[in-house]
């Protein structure tokens, strides 16, 4: 009984040295958290891939007195190589600590990058374990580098401004970010192509009064750069729409609401129509719900889609000061709207057609519901897509018209 | 006896639910998905057919031989040599299932979380535990799949409820868009795990009330079958059925998309905690089958003496068996369904049962009788 225990308390011993997970540690002031990576292609580069790394900034902890700014900043790095593992390796030359991938979400890729195709980024993130399938995919207007070395205005560090950004956008119906994938099921999805939130660096407009320039740059304090940096600004590009793993084009802000109508992903947001009564002026009307329903049909062979939009908002502001709020009015109002809203859907249609992208996914729809009638198009589907006759309906209601009926008259 | 325990129906149903959710829904979605497309789910529902079958002949047989396992009766049926010699296959057998259970284990884990870990690490020390379960019995190996499956279970309806808002179930259809032939040959792919439950064979005769074993098997089957059902309905549904053929683990990268309000994400870990215990008690389980089948082959006394040696077979075995990752895929998917269906699952239990008939009305041998007291 005693030798049994001795031996006990020896292995137990023994295998403190081993379970205690000292083995193999990896402590997080050994680490490189990295926050956002930018993906460019530069064509005609022996190492043509460009990354850039967004590495957290540890917290300089009581050996900084000053310095304005929370420690939530990142530091950049870039390298570049023949794959997107060498450019990072490449990087990792100016990085004291190692490269720890498993906090990322966001992929910025340029231009470049997407339109060359984004197999070799898509790859990269699926097969590394390290890289997660929710990170947001954003394509750049033009380089990620860029939009990586845009300094931030309001938020702690560029990655935090970015994520906020794509979020407003979605929450105001503008465009759509999509995880990577959402991006890899569409654009493995035979009838649908994918896309995803696109964004770009803009000069700071120039109405501000500058003086708002001079405190922001002070705010940062000494973040480097200075100046030069505070000048562009980021800035939502509308969508971005792929055919197959390759950029097809970018929509701009009112075709990207069209296409989110035609998918039937409008949240909330504004929309502006011409008043009924002064043609001139201005009605600004709210998005509260809406729904979207496209029904494929086939005769005789010939595909047709037919798009049902129900759309409900209120009247939110009114420039001219007729009294919108009788039932005519509203009623005349509500055909505006269904109007404004089906020019925005075909003219995302249109763009889609010109792009020879199908990014609503026509033909999954037509898939489920006739996929005989798919089977023979499929291998030509996009080019398909583009002579398919697309019927709108928009139904449009307005519920309210906020805290006021109509506007209280102004005596001269 | 060499096992004196004792488990409950409900015991068995558990341990039988286990030996087949515990892998089969890491790998087997996106090898469905790859055969049968977006009828993956159709597949998955298909796949208990053969175990039914099995199930059925494992309880007749029983039923013959009250009190015997697989490794006794086989002796008694087919007499001694051939029938010894199919119970080395089936101790085979089990050792085979369990070093791929193993192997798989490994690689997972050297995949997915400690890249730099040598594999035979996780191998040998997962052998350990389990060497150890088996030395203690099958009721301490039931007893603790009581807890695991609580955690097991709960964790996977977890994933798949967070993950509902990324579900678009349009890519369920059309069905049978590429005809019924692949939607049946993507069940065998189910089918080969469900036939694990051939581990009743073993185990029967330790339950305590074995009239209640044909309704435990029944149930394991079912459930483990509308578990990987809804699971495979899930990641087609976030994935869609091509890039969920493309998945080496699709659970994992399934657990990867969840993210509720950027609080509610990072559900790998518990992928990672389903899978150790889930692996843990298959591996046990089939453990102690080849080591009871080998101890009742040679007349041993007791399990003890065989479970060391077993155990270097298993680690080697799940070391050795593939060179690489593709190699045990390419296993799992093409050789393994026709390998453990025609003999462990089907084939074997059928001849045992033919000859069983072929005696009893042709040549009048009485079978049960004898052994009825046993």
């Amino acid at each position: 009984m005693r030798r049994k225990s001795f031996i006990l308390i020896v292995l137990l011993t023994f295998s403190l040295i081993f379970t205690g997970g000292c083995w193999d540690k990896i402590e997080i002031e050994e680490l490189a958290i990295v926050r956002a990576v930018a993906i460019d292609y530069l064509p005609g580069r022996r190492a043509p891939y460009l990354v850039t790394l967004a590495v957290k900034r540890p917290a300089a902890i009581g050996k900084e007195g000053g310095g304005g700014g929370g420690g939530e900043k990142v530091s950049l790095y870039s390298g570049t190589g023949a794959s997107i593992e060498l450019a990072i390796r490449q990087a990792a030359f100016h990085i004291p600590r190692r490269i720890f991938l498993t906090h990322n979400d966001l992929v910025i890729v340029g231009r470049e990058m997407a339109e060359h195709g984004l197999f070799p980024v898509l790859d990269f993130v699926v097969r590394n374990p390290d890289m997660r399938l929710s990170a947001f995919l954003l394509v750049a207007a033009e380089s990620g580098h860029e939009i990586l070395h845009t300094a931030e205005r309001l938020e702690g560090s560029i990655t935090d401004e970015i994520h906020g950004l794509i979020e407003q956008a979605k929450e105001t119906s503008e465009t759509q970010p999509e995880p990577v994938f959402r991006f890899l099921r569409e654009m493995s999805s035979p009838g649908e192509e994918a896309y995803t939130v696109s964004i770009k660096t803009a000069p700071l407009p120039k109405d501000k009064p500058p003086a708002a320039n001079g405190g922001g740059s002070q705010g940062n304090g000494e973040n480097g750069g200075g100046n030069a940096k505070q000048e562009k600004i980021l800035a939502m590009n509308g969508m971005a729409v792929f055919r197959g793993d390759r950029l097809a084009g970018i929509l701009n802000h009112s075709e990207a609401r069209g296409k989110l109508w035609l998918a039937g992903m409008t949240t909330r947001g504004i929309m502006a129509v011409h008043d009924p009564v002064h043609p001139e002026k201005t009605v600004t009307l709210s998005l509260t719900r809406s729904q979207t329903k496209i029904t494929p049909s086939v005769q005789d062979g010939r595909i047709s889609f037919r798009v049902e939009v129900e759309a409900e908002g209120d009247l939110i502001s009114q420039s001219s000061q007729a009294d919108l709020s009788t039932p005519e009015m509203i009623k005349k109002l509500n055909s505006a709207k269904a109007g404004a809203i089906k020019v925005q859907m075909e003219k995302a249609l249109q763009k889609m057609r010109q792009l020879e992208t199908d990014a609503v996914g026509f033909g999954a729809l037509l898939k489920r519901r006739e996929p005989k009638t798919f089977q023979q198009v499929a291998d030509r589907w996009p080019e398909t897509f583009v002579q398919l006759p697309v019927e709108i309906h928009v139904k449009a209601n307005i519920r309210r018209t906020g805290m006021q009926s109509r506007p209280a008259r102004i005596t001269r | 006896m060499l096992e004196k325990g004792r488990i409950s129906p409900r015991q068995t149903g558990q341990l039988l639910f286990m030996t087949t959710i515990a892998t089969v829904i890491f790998f087997a979605p996106s090898m469905i998905a790859g055969l049968a497309g977006h009828d993956a789910w159709l597949a998955a529902l298909a796949g208990p057919m053969f175990a039914l079958i099995t199930l059925l002949l494992i309880i007749w047989l029983g039923r013959k031989h009250p009190g015997l396992t697989i490794f006794q009766y086989s002796e008694v049926i087919l007499g001694r040599w051939l029938g010894k010699t199919v119970a080395l296959l089936y101790v085979w057998g089990f050792l085979h299932i369990g070093a791929i259970a193993v192997r798989e284990f490994g690689d997972f884990m050297t995949t997915s979380f400690m890249s730099h870990t040598p594999i035979s690490l996780f191998n040998f020390s997962i052998i350990l535990l389990c060497a150890w379960s088996v030395i203690t019995g099958l009721e301490v190996i039931a007893r603790m799949n009581e807890f695991i499956i609580i955690l097991l279970v709960s964790f996977l309806l977890l994933i798949l409820m967070f993950s509902t808002p990324n579900w678009e179930l349009g890519y369920l259809l059309p069905f049978f868009s590429r005809g019924a032939m692949p939607v049946l040959q993507a069940a065998l792919i189910p089918a080969a795990w469900h036939g694990n439950i051939i581990v009743l064979a073993v185990i029967l005769p330790f339950i305590t009330r074995p009239a209640r074993a044909f309704f435990a098997g029944t149930a394991a089957v079912l459930t483990s079958a509308t578990l990987l059902t809804v699971g495979v309905i899930g990641m087609t549904a976030v994935f869609g059925p091509e890039l969920s053929s493309s998945f080496l683990f699709p659970l994992h990268l399934f657990a990867q998309t969840i993210n509720i309000g950027q609080i509610i994400t990072r559900f790998e870990s518990a992928v990672m905690t389903i899978w150790t215990a889930g692996i843990f008690i298959k591996t046990s389980v089939f453990y102690y089958c080849a080591a009871l089948g080998l101890a009742q082959i040679l007349n041993l006394k007791e399990v003890r003496p065989v479970v060391l040696p077993l155990g270097i077979l298993l680690g080697t075995l799940s070391i050795s068996l593939f060179e690489d990752v593709t190699m045990l895929v390419s296993f799992l998917e093409k050789t393994r369904p026709l390998y453990t269906l025609s003999l462990y699952s089907f084939g074997l239990p059928l001849l045992l049962f033919a000859v069983t008939l072929i005696r009893e009305k042709i040549f009048g041998s009485r079978f049960g009788e004898e052994t009825n007291e046993a």
